[in-house]
């Protein structure tokens, strides 16, 4: 079977990465191959990073409240480089007002504070057998 | 290259790693490969960050292929490696792949190779290929690429182990990373006493990767270690090497795939945890 | 000191004195009379060497004789967002309803030494906290704010000595006594590498304008507190309660050694360094830790320094209830929470406290919720009465138990990072790093077994409604301070800026320099942060992160 490979990123200047981490050993307990970029990266370094290294998907941990301008920004770079179809996820503080408008640019999903991380592999799975990827 | 061929280049890179494009293993790599090894913590990534720096100002087209370990329990990987690396990442010209083992033991995974060589085909050289950095026995890197450096580091306690396990045989560049330590030139002289006693003839370059500090050095090392040894006889070896690495890998999974089907596995299993003797266990494995 | 007797004349008698007690006298509501210190008796060796008396060596019992019954401990609240005119708004409200002190959140970019109108800081701008650029920002900020009345924190760390400048650059255009003006910044950077991630420089370079700091302080700035060895964020990180101690206490011996290697004399600066730890839910854990690291730190100072003034061998210490304990669920629950984290730093004798809003876990506080807060410590200072005596939970067998082996095994960790050269080789090889990474990846194994369990999170949930009146920071700040910065750079004397930043760049080329003379100069010439923290990077270079997952 195809192993699942998923960039964890830190969006913009934030150092709060318990939870970038804490995911990223959650999703290699699971059999994901995870590639973790570590922190402060632009939307264009995870764009690119997705792109080469041929990624299933991109989850983005941000906690400083610039989550609507960074994740425009990646949906806006994906489509730009013509990798629309990789779907992009998201974890941190956001506001669920936030939530739905992540959702209407283009965001897959958000797990907020307290998601177990069983939920986040459970999502991920159904998403690609969903998808067909 | 625009943006098109590069994700198409990444998606062959995708698939090449899931074991397609076959043809792809076995085909001979025309840019000069070099590879990076020794043991965690001795700063393989961040030279490997700054060989890419150096061969970015000469104006090359530079792709690296960094393994990290994957997990004997899930399968899964935490690959990290190119954390040091991200400068690089919006880069045209840099390509950076990370790679799990899966399994494979020798340092490097099984697809490392064939992935030079479509990395090869659409222009980057050199390509830099780094090992996992976990054990003593990372000695398959010599058998894919044209130039190994083996990298040490001062206070790392396992170096003399390292010198006995055969890596020191397959380097054919030392580097001692932190020499801005006080014990790095008790560690080259160690090194030169070592090679002394081998009767080998290989150049010692110190270096402090978080700085730069000696990477025109070791640049310049490489380029006359591939002067030298740049050859057809090397490439068909490592092209040798490659066959003789994916047949065993098949033949490991078909043999255990056929055990598993007609329940001899599971039975060997449960007879190991129940504590009968595992020669005896191996044996009516084997006759199987 | 031996005995009781010998402690009130010599150690009690003075402070009574100067500054007398809260009140003539102290009873429960029984009428029964409450002391200010109980002992076993009669007192032998094994207490005086574990315990002692509070004021005097090993400090296990709090550093000051006669503790909150002088004085309850600052009550600090961190608040900080947008520009300088609505976080001067908000530290007027909040000096207004009895905050004693003011804390002081800088956004992002300011910390990472980025100006607002760098890419860098796209949909950051005012949003973790205030956002400053040039002194004229600091002029904002602290408008109507008494300098020399006021103690002020501020969070700060790799762009610490650039506010710093501009707060003594204020002090001095306004006229105020710089021997007069009193707070803290934070400015300690190896905690950055280890776990909140706010760096520029790589260690060297750092620990170089860190001592710079020291150096300068202890001559101009006497009542300035130059750093707040901080383990917050380490056991936000995820780390438990004795990594927090341990990799603490070890980042402060760092910074002990790097000021003595430099030449300064202990006790010129000991005295200024003070510490800042988080407060969890596990309450009495809590209040061991606090005694422990202070018994820890005396002996370790004792031991490896040997200063003369007892006051370096005091561990004092700012506390904040642990944000990563907040829940989004049932963000009520939040005020139980901190109140129960609140009361563990006032058991463990806090000099000053800050407890956070129930709805941190969404957004910043709104005004209302950052009230509630700052009334659960009034609640706790006035009507709890735990305030009363000195140390209550003395000769409890389980907190004197946990004291101890809370310090036994911290100091297992920092021979450990002896052994490995020193907690900056230490950070360099992650040791510290995956030490807690472990530790909280345990942690949430355990939450999502349901081994652990958090209220309303994984067990006791309700079904609720996305909580309302939630902060939203103006997303146009950044084009507030954008427009502001473009107005300073035309109207400020630009040859002056430029000779200011290259002097700076030669002084950070010479290590002998000190650099904050340079830093004042160019502040108060209007250079902005992100000029001054780019010009040392020119000279520094960056630092890389070194990840461990």
């Amino acid at each position: 079977m195809r192993k699942l490979k998923v960039i964890v990123a830190k969006a913009g200047l934030d150092g709060h990465d318990r939870g970038a981490k804490v995911i990223s050993r959650a999703l290699r307990d699971a059999g994901f191959e995870v590639i973790y970029t570590g922190l402060r990266q632009s939307p264009e370094q995870i764009v690119s990073t997705a792109i080469d290294e041929g990624a299933d998907f991109i989850g983005v941990s941000i906690l400083s409240g610039a989550h609507m301008i960074v994740a425009k920004k990646i949906i806006e770079n994906l489509a730009e480089r013509g990798a629309e179809d990789i779907p992009v996820f998201m974890g941190g503080i956001i506001p669920e007002s936030d939530i739905a408008k992540l959702k209407k640019i283009g965001i897959k999903a958000v797990f907020g504070p307290g998601t177990p991380t069983s939920e986040t592999i459970n999502y991920l799975r159904n998403y690609y057998k969903k998808n067909d990827m | 290259m625009t943006c098109k061929s590069r994700i198409q280049l990444a998606r062959l890179i995708r698939k090449i790693e899931e074991g397609e494009e076959f043809s792809y293993y076995t085909k001979e790599i025309a840019s000069h490969t070099i590879g990076i090894t020794g043991s965690g913590g001795v700063g393989k990534s961040t030279l490997t960050s700054r060989l890419i720096q150096y061969y970015r100002e000469k104006g090359n087209r530079v792709a690296v292929v960094a393994t990290d370990p994957s997990s004997p329990f899930s399968g899964g990987a935490l690959l990290g490696d190119r954390i040091r690396m991200q400068q690089f990442a919006t880069d045209p010209d840099v390509f950076i792949k990370s790679v799990a083992s899966r399994g494979k033991q020798g340092g490097v995974a099984l697809c490392s190779g064939a992935i030079a060589a479509a990395l090869s085909e659409a222009g980057y050289n050199p390509i830099i290929i780094e090992t996992l950095g976990i054990g003593q026995d990372e000695i398959d890197i010599s058998n894919i690429v044209d130039t190994s450096i083996v990298v040490f580091s001062p206070k790392t306690g396992d170096q003399i182990q390292a010198m006995k396990a055969g890596i020191m045989e397959i380097g054919d560049i030392f580097v001692v990373n932190k020499s801005d330590l006080s014990s790095a030139d008790a560690m080259v002289s160690q090194l030169t006493k070592e090679l002394t006693e081998s009767g080998r003839k290989i150049e010692i370059i110190k270096t402090v990767a978080s700085t730069g500090k000696g990477i025109e050095q070791l640049a310049q090392a490489i380029e006359r270690h591939k002067l030298l040894i740049f050859s057809v006889s090397r490439k068909k070896r490592n092209a040798i090497y490659q066959i003789e690495s994916i047949l065993r890998d098949r033949i490991y999974s078909y043999i255990k795939e056929s055990l598993q089907k007609k329940k001899y596995w599971d039975d060997a299993l449960r007879d190991i945890v129940k504590g009968c003797d595992i020669t005896d266990i191996l044996k009516r494995l084997l006759s199987s | 000191m031996k005995t009781k007797q010998e402690w009130e004349k010599r150690a009690v008698e003075p402070v009574l004195k100067i500054s007398g007690e809260r009140k003539k006298k102290f009873s429960t509501t029984s009428n029964i009379e409450v002391k200010r210190l109980y002992t076993p008796s009669p007192i032998n060796e094994k207490y005086l060497k574990k315990l002692g008396f509070p004021g005097a060596f090993p400090f296990t019992r709090g550093i000051y004789p006669t503790g909150y019954r002088t004085r309850f401990w600052t009550m600090r609240q961190y608040a900080g967002f947008g520009d300088a005119k609505s976080s001067n708004q908000r530290y007027r409200y909040l000096l207004s309803q009895g905050q004693t002190g003011l804390s002081v959140a800088f956004d992002l970019p300011t910390q990472i030494g980025y100006d607002s109108d760098d890419s860098h800081s796209e949909g950051e701008v005012g949003k973790v906290g205030v956002a400053i650029d040039s002194l004229a920002d600091i002029e904002t900020l602290f408008d109507g704010i008494d300098l020399e009345k006021v103690s002020t924190s501020m969070t700060i760390n790799s762009t610490a000595a650039i506010l710093l400048a501009m707060y003594i650059a204020l002090a001095k255009k306004r006229g105020n006594d710089l021997s007069k003006i009193s707070g803290t910044i934070q400015n300690d950077i190896l905690k950055e590498y280890i776990a909140r991630g706010t760096y520029i420089y790589p260690p060297a370079p750092s620990m170089r304008i860190i001592r710079d700091i020291f150096s300068f302080c202890s001559e101009n700035v006497p009542k300035f507190n130059t750093i707040s060895v901080s383990g917050y964020h380490i056991r936000e990180a995820g780390s438990s309660a004795v990594q927090e101690v341990a990799f603490t206490l070890a980042d402060a011996i760092s910074y002990v050694d790097a000021a003595i290697n430099s030449g300064l004399d202990v006790d010129k600066f000991a005295p200024r360094i003070s510490f800042f730890f988080g407060a969890h839910n596990n309450l009495l854990e809590e209040v061991a830790k606090f005694r422990a690291a202070r018994r820890l730190w005396a002996k370790i100072m004792k031991e490896r320094f040997s200063p003369k003034n007892p006051k370096s061998m005091m561990l004092r210490f700012h506390t904040q209830t642990c944000g990563s304990t907040l829940t989004a669920q049932q963000p009520i629950n939040n005020i139980i929470r901190v109140t129960i984290q609140a009361l563990s730093a006032v058991l463990g004798g806090t000099q000053s406290l800050h407890t956070n809003s129930f709805d941190e876990a969404l957004a910043l506080p709104t005004e209302n919720s950052a009230q509630v807060a700052l009334r659960t410590q009034q609640i706790i200072a006035y009507e709890s009465k735990v305030a009363d005596t000195l140390d209550p939970l003395a000769g409890s067998y389980y907190i004197e138990s946990l004291t101890d082996e809370i310090e036994k095994k911290a100091a297992e960790y920092i021979n450990r990072i002896d052994e490995m050269g020193g907690m900056i080789r230490a950070i360099e090889n992650g040791f510290p790093q995956q030490e807690i990474q472990n530790a909280s990846y345990e942690y949430q194994k355990k939450v999502e077994s349901l081994e652990e369990i958090i209220v309303g999170v994984n067990k006791f949930k309700t079904d609720e409604q996305p909580p309302e009146n939630l902060l939203k920071v103006d997303e146009q700040i950044g084009e507030i301070q954008r427009k502001r910065l473009k107005t300073l750079r035309k109207t400020r004397d630009n040859n002056k800026v430029k000779a200011d930043l290259a002097k700076i760049k030669s002084n950070a080329k010479d290590d002998k320099t000190n650099l904050i003379p340079a830093i004042i100069e160019a502040v108060s010439d209007y250079a902005t942060i992100g000029e001054i923290s780019n010009a040392l990077r020119d000279v520094f270079g960056e630092y890389q992160e070194q990840v461990i997952v």
